[in-house]
């Protein structure tokens, strides 16, 4: 489990091209991508002749280039004859499991093979019963006049299949199944409501998929662009979104004057996929209108059109789902059927696609959508800092739209720099230094920004693909570390003292470095790549980072402070002697320190907590890890954290340094200290975390929205682990034998990241 | 002949039969294997029950009469034009679905006239 890193970020070595924003853009060839190591016997089906060349002969036909091979088959003017009565001669003289096969066969290729006539293997079975549109319309499957309540429910399955179409399902098994779609200019016409829907519906369809493909942070697990053969630009009477709204707001006038539950809840929906439909138009559609805000800058006005919108769209969602027919519209779905584009699937084992049966189900995902498409309306508001660790919150991945859409609108032009310079600054970075020092300055600005743009794109792709991807970026920051330290040296050069932080380009790069290289780590919890027993190895490593971090940002806010304070007063030389002479010194902390500095203290607190209690646990065979896990601690170090040697950290913490720190933790003799140590690096991170509290009302902190579910989520994990703590020196002081008679189980239940063990009896594998 | 052979017999498309071609060399059930050896890795076309057609390349035939076929195409016969298929690079058809089983001529013809003794059978003996 887990162990196989290397090839998992060589796969991905190739990247195209990242445009070019004015820095350098690293261009690498593409290259194929390393086949991992397979059964010899499975990697070709079919061996080459002695000679290496396979020889024509009257038995063995090469086959010629062109679809699976078969440019001419199957053959158009062949002679056949049949040998059918030969083959029974030739069973009846066989044994059982006797087989006749070519020189070539090889038993092993076989047991891929497709067998014809298995429902679920044959996409060609059964195929007089596919589906076709003249059997709908006889059968009257497909009408041209359907009562309200079929509409909601037709309308409401169309909703679901979308979020299916979402969810990584090909569109001719989702949306494509709805007969309606196959001719919808013919059939809808007959009813404008219907084909209103369906107008918008398209639109909104069109558009998701084209965001998806701009934005590229999609992989094939996230989402299937191919269209196979269907044409999303067909319309019952306008592609143009104002003419559909308009049509869609005469249909609902006309509904209103209906009257009726379900004329009420048809209206609902028409109103539902205008507003979803304008939203994507809003955040998708080129050409930001500007307006003048109340600070007299121009602003995108589409952002805020979009939420309104959205906004809308979450209200309808509720009375929607009041209104769902549900399970009483079975003979209104039969206008469903994925067998009418059965053909246009390759042959091959066929995904039959579940539809959501709940109706609760599907309108919470459709809520959930929306909420994440609502986030990507304010993304100009948010912090760099923010921003790379994703604007959309990854809920219920792959969650392909709303991180598709995010990803463009962090890639219009200048807002990456706009958020860099921003967060220099915040690194007390003088501004003025782009002019004053503008011939290091920009150069370093510029390539700071590819490394950015590349690092905001990789916050919006899968946690596979940001695991990977991340492994790659450290050498550049390791380049960049070099720079900033120079530009440091010009800048205290021309600023002198009134340089507010004596290495502002350095701390921000580390800054960032560090947060990605935690990010990579923690990002191994969600993908479940960790076991057991290197949990504490992990935790040991976090904690060195967090540390590093911490004391750099100890820094930089004391001497926001200083400056504040000192506004007008100059320092003693003295005094600014010491600030910057080298060497080790003693951290400078401030006196206030924002909330999310010492939400930050309190996860290091917890993390180190963390790797005492699993260091305790795994010393006391409290984890059920299998012995090799434990014995190949030392190769999982190296793989687990080689990417990080491409950056130059303070210090590289080596196998040996953890080992040492383990061993302590893990003696058998020191095992009561250990706990209560772990007891009190979790204590220690309750009392931040009541500091977080008073100190989130703060200006600074309320930017960061994230920060109060984040120490929510990391106080239930303290608590959870400090009952745990507690259990186990309870047990300890009674001198209860731990080994063989209780177990920990361990799990990411409060913090996607952070562990919260629980004590249970202990359970052999032989009773599992 | 067994009740699955008068089946398989019963089905015919109007084609020359066997017999003049393999007429003298395919006596017992020993020729007849060794026939099916030689018509290995030629194509052939299988008739199964839903009325579609397989052609591929034989590369294995059991006791049970299923064949594994290299390089398959499906062919639906219509009112209309022919569909064919492809079905992709190893596909099995399971010989209770099998109707008829058809050869090349060329291949059949070597394969008849083709020596071969017991004991210097075909392949899988």
């Amino acid at each position: 489990m887990g162990v196989d890193e290397p090839d998992d970020e060589r796969e991905d070595e190739h990247e195209e091209a990242e445009p070019d924003v004015g820095g350098d853009a690293k261009k690498k060839k593409p290259r194929k991508k390393k086949k991992k190591n397979k059964n010899k016997e499975a990697d070709e089906p079919f061996e080459l002749l002695e000679d290496g060349q396979p020889t024509a002969s009257p038995f063995w036909t090469p086959a010629p280039e062109g679809e699976f091979g078969n440019g001419g088959f199957p053959p158009q003017n062949e002679d056949w004859v049949d040998v059918t009565c030969v083959c029974d001669l030739a069973v009846e003289g066989m044994q059982v499991g006797e087989m006749i096969e070519s020189s070539h066969f090889r038993l092993y290729d076989a047991m891929s093979a497709i067998e014809i006539m298995d429902p679920k293997m044959d996409s060609g079975y059964n195929n007089s019963e596919d589906m076709t549109l003249e059997k709908a319309e006889e059968t009257g499957i497909v009408s041209s006049n359907l009562a309200n309540e079929d509409l909601v429910a037709i309308m409401d399955q169309l909703l679901m299949y979308y979020l299916l179409w979402m969810e990584g399902h090909t569109i001719i098994q989702t949306c494509f199944c709805c007969l309606y779609l196959q001719d919808p200019a013919r059939l809808l016409k007959p009813m404008p409501a219907f084909g209103a829907f369906v107008d918008a519906f398209l639109a909104s369809c069109r558009r998701a998929r084209d965001a998806v493909i701009r934005a590229g942070v999609f992989d094939d697990e996230d989402f299937l662009p191919t269209m196979f053969g269907t044409d999303l630009e067909v319309c019952v009477f306008s592609s143009d979104p104002n003419e559909v709204q308009k049509r869609l707001a005469a249909e609902r006038s006309s509904l209103k004057k209906t009257g009726g539950a379900a004329a009420e809840a048809v209206a609902d929906r028409l109103e539902f996929m205008g507003g979803y439909m304008l939203a994507l138009v809003d955040l998708l559609d080129a050409g930001p209108v500007k307006v003048k805000g109340s600070d007299g800058k121009l602003a995108s006005s589409r952002p805020a059109s979009a939420a309104d919108q959205l906004t809308n769209c979450l209200g309808l969602l509720e009375r929607m789902e009041q209104s769902s027919v549900g399970s009483a519209s079975s003979e209104a779905l039969r206008c469903f059927d994925p067998s009418i584009n059965r053909k246009l699937l390759v042959p091959g084992p066929p995904r039959t696609v579940e539809p959501i049966q709940d109706p609760k189900v599907v309108f919470g995902m459709w809520t959930s959508h929306v909420h994440e498409l609502t986030l990507c309306t304010s993304l100009h508001q948010r912090q760099m800092s923010e921003m790379l660790q994703g604007c959309v919150t990854f809920k219920d991945q792959p969650n392909i739209l709303p991180r598709s859409v995010a990803q463009i609108c962090v890639s219009e032009p200048g807002l990456a720099r706009r958020l860099m310079l921003d967060s220099m600054e915040q690194h007390l970075f003088p501004v003025e230094a782009l002019q004053h020092c503008k011939k290091i300055a920009e150069p370093f600005v510029a390539r700071c920004e590819s490394l950015f743009l590349h690092l905001l794109k990789l916050a919006h792709s899968n946690n596979s693909r940001r695991f990977r991807r991340l492994a790659h970026v450290f050498a550049d920051f390791n380049e960049l570390q070099h720079e900033a330290w120079q530009l440091d040296e010009v800048l205290k050069t021309t600023f002198g003292a009134n340089l507010r932080h004596a290495r502002p380009c350095w701390v921000w790069i580390m800054e960032h470095c560090l947060q990605s290289m935690i990010d990579k780590l923690l990002l191994g919890f969600q993908l479940e790549l960790y076991d057991e027993a290197e949990l504490h190895m992990i935790y040991w490593y976090v904690d060195y980072l967090h540390g590093l971090r911490i004391y750099n940002l100890n820094e930089l806010c004391y001497a926001k402070e200083q400056s504040q304070s000192a506004a007008g007063k100059k320092k003693p030389a003295s005094a600014q002697r010491k600030d910057q002479a080298p060497g080790p010194r003693a951290v400078n902390k401030p006196r206030n320190p924002p909330a999310a500095l010492l939400l930050l203290e309190a996860t290091q607190s917890a993390v180190r907590g963390l790797f005492r209690l699993l260091a305790f646990c795994l010393s006391q065979g409290l984890l059920r890890s299998p012995p090799a896990s434990e014995d190949g601690l030392a190769q999982r170090f190296v793989l687990r954290f080689r990417s990080f040697e491409h950056f130059r950290l303070p210090h590289l913490p080596s196998y040996q340094d953890f080992e040492l720190s383990a061993v302590t933790a893990q003696a058998p003799v020191e095992g009561r200290s250990v706990l209560a140590a772990a007891q009190t690096s979790f204590l220690e991170a309750a009392q931040l975390l009541e500091r977080v509290g008073a100190a989130s009302k703060d200006g600074e902190s309320r930017c960061d929205r994230r920060l109060p579910d984040d120490a929510k989520s990391l106080k239930k994990v303290v608590v959870a682990n400090l009952l745990v703590v507690t259990q186990l020196l309870r047990s300890w002081d009674d001198g209860e034998e731990l080994r063989g008679k209780k177990q920990v189980n361990v799990e990411t239940l409060h913090h996607p990241s952070l562990v919260s063990l629980q004590v249970v009896p202990f359970k052999s594998k032989s009773r599992e | 002949m067994s009740t699955s052979m008068e089946s398989f017999a019963s089905v015919t498309t109007g084609k020359e039969s066997l017999a003049p071609v393999a007429e003298g060399q395919v006596k017992d059930s020993e020729s007849a294997k060794g026939f099916m050896g030689q018509l290995m890795n030629t194509t052939v076309r299988i008739h199964i029950s839903d009325g579609r057609i397989i052609t591929g390349q034989l590369w294995c035939f059991d006791q049970l009469r299923n064949a594994i076929l290299l390089n398959c195409h499906e062919t639906r016969v219509s009112a209309g034009p022919d569909q064919h298929r492809p079905l992709g690079p190893l596909v099995m058809v399971p010989g209770k679905h099998i109707l008829k089983f058809e050869a090349s001529r060329s291949a059949s013809e070597a394969a008849a006239a083709a020596k071969y003794q017991e004991g210097d059978g075909p392949a899988g003996e």
